[in-house]
């Protein structure tokens, strides 16, 4: 017997904004615009994004849209009675499975389930809706606003909001500057009904994080964790909701009222399922349900001071790079583009600090997971509107060098710390295909005044160079005095690129 | 020697103090009778109107279950928003709708079954008093009928009466001839007697038994 095997699989496309506009891929590796004529984004405000039911959501304030890839758009005279969500809509063989119709009642958009629609000739559905003949069909993918279903009782959805996900096939906004402590959820399944109290277990539902009696804190993240948790990162607060609100089994439970979280998008979950974020003190380590743990307060104990960050003036964004095995820490200043990021990297749970050209500032970041592995890595949204990824082969930042460096150090090089050692030869091995390792030897008597002369750039270096070790380990004999050491090293020349294996000291 | 007819008229006698009372008595009984039960049958009706009235819509036995309703819904409610408080969904719109799903889940199905229970109650009482209304239907019905029978029960006693009357008038012609009969044969007897007796002594007279 023949065997006919074809594959089926599902077509991932990257959708992105910026400069005002919206992007979907098309084909693999080329952003096309989708036309948002009529209801532009504004992309100089925050904007969110997410997808469900084969939509991009978009978030932007008073700017709510769909980008829709699933439906087939009838163009139509304004219909007196709406097709409902759910209905089925005719014209001969052709069938379409109603989804939605716009304000104006003169679009409606479906699934279409078998069959072409075609103009002019007349359809009918299966519930009361009025029949119409199309004067257009449209094929996907569309753009038009995310209002409420019009034609019956669907409540309103809030005029602003800046946050925003998919929780239990409910689509949830939040970041309403008239309320910043509410959350709002859809009907479950259905995205256009925001109608409350409608006492069923998918009704739509509102509600703010807080003990009896209190306001709430002020909500800056909603972070699904599959369809079992929901936490809401708050101002000075977390708070998890197990379930859906709806069900009496439900709940919602302070996780922390200590740490608060950042925004919007300074998060990331590993491979592993631990949630980090940037909170009130550094970055933090959380598995869900479980507690915040910061990860930084020991080797970073400082950095939400040193870094300075503001929400109304700076973005973090995490993205957990699963090729590279880290965690990637985003911190841009919005006006300019001037950053300091850090890699975690959870193979040896150190921090490496990174900084970007102001252009390659990042804005927004995510694995994307595409169909084509050329383009399945850390995506980066920079500030001028380019979508980047990491190479491993490029020897620079889009033309910028890379000033590449480690510090290993200080460390006390004698057996008392009263007590001066010397250090009378450094060897190293280099790694294939690295360029030459630059050097820089320091030596002083407190550890201290080794780190703080290095960060002013003022310290001297008690020996430098630069040797190339690209056959065998190579021995460089200089002689320093001291009780601590530090050295350093790494290559600040551009096109090139440096790794080693080893270091020893004498 | 016993007279005959003093035996008929007695019998008249006898027959005036046996029936003649009776019947001219029962329409007396019969109104106090009738007012007894009239009087039942207004209390009867007074409380069928009574149990019409709990039963009505509004009536006592809705307050009460709606007071036994609202305790049991007010003390459901408690709990259910001491639950959601412990779960943190207070804040919620789930919380802010327990009452109306209360109403529906609970109060709704509740409403219906009281309704049913009231109807049912509502329907006894009206078929009660229904029941009533038809007694009443029917003892005036036999209370005419009854007057009827009497009114007939006593034309046939008025033409019983005014029958025995000409009866006892015709005896008593009868008696009367008799009695001249009698005297005219007592008076021949007495000629006889006077022709045949012993002379006696003028001014002796006999004397007559009285007949009444």
């Amino acid at each position: 017997m023949a065997v006919s095997l074809s594959d089926k699989i599902t077509i991932r496309k990257l959708v992105a904004c910026g400069n005002g506009k919206v992007y979907y891929e098309m084909p693999a590796g080329t952003m096309i615009e989708l036309v948002t004529s009529g209801y532009s984004i504004n992309t100089t405000d925050q904007l969110v994004m997410f997808e469900g039911f084969q939509k991009t959501f978009v978030v932007n304030g008073s700017k709510l849209g769909i980008a829709d890839f699933i439906n087939t758009k009838l163009t139509h005279d304004p219909l007196g009675i709406v097709h409902a969500h759910g209905d089925v809509l005719t014209q001969g063989s052709a069938t379409m499975v109603v989804d939605f119709t716009n304000i104006a009642k003169t679009a409606t958009y479906g699934y279409v389930t078998s069959g072409t629609f075609v103009i002019t000739t007349q359809v009918i559905g299966s519930g009361l809706g009025s029949a119409f003949n199309p004067s257009a069909v449209t094929a996907k993918p569309h753009w038009y606003a995310w209002t409420v279903y019009p034609g019956g009782s669907f409540g309103s959805m809030p005029t602003k909001a800046y946050l925003g996900c998919l929780y239990r096939g409910r689509v949830v906004l939040s970041g309403n500057p008239n309320a910043p402590f509410q959350w709002y959820m859809s009907r479950q399944a259905n995205p256009w009904d925001w109608q409350y109290y409608t006492n069923d277990a998918q009704s739509a539902v509102m509600g703010g994080n807080s003990d009896a009696g209190e306001l709430g804190d002020i909500i800056r993240a909603l972070i699904p964790y599959r369809d079992d948790y929901l936490i809401f990162g708050c101002s000075t607060s977390i708070w998890c909701l197990m379930g859906d609100p709806a069900e009496a089994s439900a709940s919602i439970n302070e996780i922390d009222l200590t740490v608060g979280m950042f925004g919007a998008n300074s998060w990331c979950f590993d491979g592993s399922g631990n949630l980090y974020f940037w909170g009130t003190n550094g970055i933090y380590k959380m598995a869900i349900p479980g507690l915040p743990q910061c990860i930084t307060e020991v080797s970073l104990p400082d950095l939400v001071n040193d870094e300075e960050v503001d929400p109304t003036t700076h973005r973090i964004t995490m993205a957990f790079d699963r090729i590279r095995s880290g965690i990637l820490i985003y911190i841009t200043k919005l006006s300019d583009g001037t950053n300091s990021n850090y890699f975690y990297d959870l193979r040896t749970d150190g921090f490496f600090p990174e900084t970007y050209p102001n252009n390659c500032g990042a804005y927004s970041t995510l694995f994307y997971s595409a169909n084509d592995s050329d383009y399945r890595t850390l995506l980066v949204g920079c500030k001028d509107g380019y979508i980047r990824k990491y190479g491993s082969s490029v020897k620079n930042d889009d033309g910028t060098l890379i000033d590449s460096y480690i510090t290993i150090g200080p460390q006390l090089i004698s057996e008392d710390i009263d007590v001066e050692n010397e250090i009378n030869s450094l060897s190293f091995m280099g790694a294939d295909g690295s360029d030459e390792i630059e050097y820089k030897l320091f030596a002083e008597k407190t550890a201290e005044k080794i780190i703080e002369k290095i960060n002013a750039g003022t310290i001297v270096p008690r020996a430098a160079g630069s040797v190339n070790v690209f056959t065998r380990p190579k021995k460089i004999r200089q002689g320093i005095r001291g009780i601590f050491a530090a050295l350093m090293i790494g290559n600040s020349q551009n096109n090139k690129t440096w790794a080693m294996e080893a270091a020893s000291s004498k | 020697m016993a007279n005959p007819f003093a035996r008929i008229y007695r019998g008249i006698a006898e027959q005036r103090a046996v029936s003649q009372p009776t019947v001219l008595q029962e329409p007396t009984e019969s109104t106090e009778s009738t007012k007894r039960v009239d009087r039942n049958l207004q209390t009867a009706l007074a409380e069928m109107r009574k149990i019409e009235q709990i039963y009505a819509p509004g009536g006592e036995f809705l307050k009460g279950a709606e007071a036994t309703y609202e305790k049991g819904k007010k003390k459901s409610l408690a709990a259910t928003t001491q639950g959601m408080v412990s779960r943190g969904l207070f804040g919620t719109t789930t919380s802010a709708n327990v009452e109306k799903a209360y109403e529906e889940d609970i109060g709704a199905p509740w409403r219906l079954q009281i309704e049913d229970v009231r109807m049912q109650r509502l329907s006894e009482a009206l078929q009660g008093k229904a029941s009533v209304l038809q007694n009443i239907a029917t003892i005036e019905e036999q209370r005419k009928s009854f007057t009827n029978q009497l009114q007939m029960l006593r034309e046939q006693l008025a033409t019983q009466r005014q029958m025995g009357f000409a009866q006892i008038a015709s005896q008593q012609a009868m008696a009367s001839q008799g009695q001249k009969l009698q005297l005219a044969q007592l008076g021949l007897q007495r000629e006889e007697l006077e022709m045949n007796r012993p002379k006696i002594r003028t001014g002796q007279t006999g004397t007559f038994e009285r007949m009444w």
